[in-house]
């Protein structure tokens, strides 16, 4: 599995449990507008888990900045 | 799952959280039982979805008793609603939250007006924090400090007569916890006006206030300071969203605000019932003796049952009811407890005993009924995990604190769990613990728990049988050295004496572990006999009492008569030697079906049971030997 196919795979896991929404398909261009639930304390619930999921910590200022799951992708890749 | 931050609830089973995401229909009863658990706010979001899934026909109760909490929150308290409902569970209460955030209560109050009466709350909960006040300091003004402290209880005095005229509503306040933006020195405690010094006053303000007021107290600060204001503080979550704590602490917030909200409909621990072999003093006092327990100064796990005792003693002196319940031959753990020399617990400080040999279910019941207090008030500590788990398999109402294997590290779990929260004491709790002193009222014969059979299914056991050999010889004859309840004949052989027995063509040797779901008991039993021209004479016969009830003996008879068959022999024989310690198998061969063919002066009794009448016990435990499974 390449790279970038095996970070969609985990963050639509966690949107999925986040969110209570066992069959969710999310792609890059997910956006809250187009997703059931996701507002702004959603965001904050699946950033722990993603900072979980990738040992990683996020600064506020990017969090803020999430407008997509583009968004999310490249904040694990930087 | 984090890491766990609440150590005496146990923690999900892989099972438990796939039941989680799974369970469906109206079994409201497995919600509880799952909400026993630790879980993490996406665990308790998962629980509070089950439950409001669940559809009951029309006047079927839930068991539940349905409470309505509004939180009133300067900051956000949204992200709370689904962790307050999926540890209400836990308190078995079905909790419908109202939240409204983001203002000054006495702004939500007026906006929100209309929602909340058509909300209707039973209790009203001020979740304040410190942002709510500022308390900019006032370094080195006493007059100022006190003006400022005292403006800010007022406000809260305000507020609680809004609440009070509006919908008449017992309230929820809280203690506030520092403020991680101001300035924060030792020295702050010599300054009068300093931030520190500015909470100080309003919480003993606060404190004053609720005391004459008999509302109810959260003390957030308490909360904030066991677990470290670095951790309860999440200064990012703050910028970004307002959350008043990390939100990771939002499972261990809930657990104590739900608790004292259930005070509230009468659901509060007042029974704590201890357990005596490795809980009350460390050892066995059946097999180890009064005179070589561990209690008192001198080993650190000596000092700790002692520290155990004293926590007990002070919760007696609040007025909890302590109980024993204890699996023992009475004489001899009575003894113990009455006249060792460091007991701190005195017998008169414990309201019931019960030391028998009876599942614990049934003892926990009969203490329900001796005392008259209901089961949901109980708080029941003991050292072994099976014990634990029969507990709160059979009664889940009863709580069960988890413990860490050493001993010295329980008390600071067992007293984080706050069991025996109240909404204040009076001279009547003092004195409540002797009211129910109840000398001599030790109920009788008690039923065995109806669903024992199920408990012990559940338990998945395995006996792993084999004969002597060089590896088990010194466990082997430690046991026949220190076991002396559960022996029939407390014969005592030497290592070389078990060496020999291994060697010799003429006798059958077992020994004996158990395996449950809860892991490896280690050696639990040997067994020593002798091929004779018609039987099998057994010549020794030994268990650890930790695995009574269990079902061991009479799968290690099963397997003794398969084996007897296989030598074409035709009896299986024994005899029972009474002592000072193990008059608890005195009827061992009777129970097993053995018929009484002698006896002689001094009490030694003589049994034989014939091979071809048998008929194989089966109790649910698999049997493994060196043969392989049965």
């Amino acid at each position: 599995m390449d790279k970038h196919a095996d970070v969609i795979s985990r963050l639509q896991a966690i949107f999925r449990e986040e969110l209570d929404l066992p069959n969710l398909q999310i792609s890059p261009q997910s956006t809250p507008d187009d997703v059931d639930g996701w507002d702004s304390l959603a965001t904050i619930r699946i950033v722990a888990a993603v900072e979980r999921e990738f040992d990683r910590e996020f600064e506020a200022a990017q969090i803020e900045s999430i407008r997509s799951v583009a968004d999310l992708i490249s904040m694990i890749a930087a | 799952m984090t890491k766990p931050m609440m150590r005496w609830l146990p923690q999900p089973t892989t099972s438990d959280i796939e039941l989680s995401r799974s369970l469906g229909g109206s079994n409201i009863a497995d919600l509880v039982r799952l909400a026993q658990c630790e879980w993490d706010a996406g665990g308790l979001r998962r629980l509070a979805t089950r439950l409001a899934g669940i559809q009951l026909p029309d006047g079927q109760p839930t068991g539940l008793q349905a409470v309505r909490v509004l939180l009133l929150s300067n900051s956000t308290a949204r992200h709370l609603k689904e962790t307050l409902i999926g540890t209400g569970l836990r308190h078995g209460m079905r909790v419908d939250v109202m939240i409204s955030e983001y203002e000054d209560p006495e702004v939500l109050l007026v906006r929100d007006y209309d929602s909340i009466v058509s909300f209707n709350p039973d209790i009203v909960v001020l979740a304040m924090d410190v942002h709510a006040f500022g308390l900019r300091p006032a370094a080195g003004n006493a007059e100022a400090a006190a003006a400022i402290a005292s403006r800010a209880v007022d406000r809260l005095r305000a507020i609680r007569e809004s609440v009070r005229s509006s919908f008449k509503k017992p309230v929820v306040f809280q203690t506030l916890t520092l403020d991680p933006g101001h300035v924060r020195l030792h020295v702050d405690r010599l300054i009068p006006g300093s931030h520190a010094d500015l909470v100080g006053r309003v919480n003993a303000g606060l404190s004053d206030f609720v005391r004459s007021s008999g509302d109810l107290l959260l003390d957030v600060a308490m909360l904030s300071e066991r677990i470290g204001q670095d951790n309860w503080n999440s200064a990012r979550h703050w910028a970004l969203a307002k959350y008043p704590f990390a939100p990771e602490n939002a499972p261990l917030y809930a657990e104590h605000l739900v608790r004292l909200v259930a005070l509230k409909f009468g659901k509060s621990r007042r029974v704590l019932v201890l357990d005596l072999d490795n809980t009350m003093w460390g050892g066995i006092v059946g097999d180890d003796g009064k005179e070589n327990l561990l209690l008192g100064p001198g080993s650190p796990v000596g000092e700790a049952h002692c520290a155990l005792q004293a926590m007990a003693k002070e919760l007696r002196d609040r007025g909890i009811v302590l109980c024993v319940s204890s699996k023992n031959e009475e004489s001899v753990a009575l003894d113990a407890f009455r006249t060792h020399p460091e007991m701190v617990l005195a017998e008169e400080d414990i309201a019931v005993f019960q030391i028998n040999w009876t599942d614990k279910a049934a003892n926990l019941q009969a203490l329900s009924d001796i005392l008259s207090l209901g089961l949901d008030s109980f708080v029941f500590l003991d050292d072994n995990p099976a014990e634990r788990a029969q507990i709160r398999f059979a009664l889940p109402q009863v709580a069960v604190p988890e413990l860490p294997k050493d001993v010295t590290e329980w008390i600071p779990v067992f007293q984080s769990a706050c069991y025996f929260e109240t909404t204040g004491f009076t001279v009547e709790d003092r004195d409540r613990a002797s009211y129910y002193r109840a000398d001599a009222r030790r109920a009788a014969q008690l039923k065995s728990f109806a669903r024992q059979e199920d408990y012990l299914q559940s338990l998945d056991m395995e006996l792993l049988v084999n004969p002597f050999d060089a590896i088990g010889r010194k466990r082997i004859a430690q046991l026949i050295a220190k076991s002396n309840q559960f022996n029939l004949t407390t014969r005592r052989y030497s290592e070389a004496d078990v060496a020999a027995a291994e060697a010799d063509p003429r006798r059958i040797t077992l020994q004996m572990r158990l395996s449950d779901v809860f892991g490896d008991n280690g050696m639990i039993g040997v067994v020593i006999a002798d091929i004779g021209a018609d039987a099998i004479e057994i010549d020794t016969w030994l268990m650890s009492c930790r695995v009574l009830g269990r079902g061991v003996p009479e799968a290690t008879l099963d397997w003794l008569v398969a084996r007897a068959r296989d030598l074409g022999k035709g009896f299986v024989r024994g005899v029972y030697i009474p002592t000072k310690k193990n008059m608890m198998v005195a009827d061992h061969y009777r129970n097993l079906g053995f018929e009484l063919t002698g006896e002689r002066p001094g009490g030694e009794t003589a049994w034989e049971l014939s091979v071809d009448a048998y008929r194989d016990k089966k109790p649910p435990i698999r049997i493994r030997d060196a043969v392989g499974a049965h």
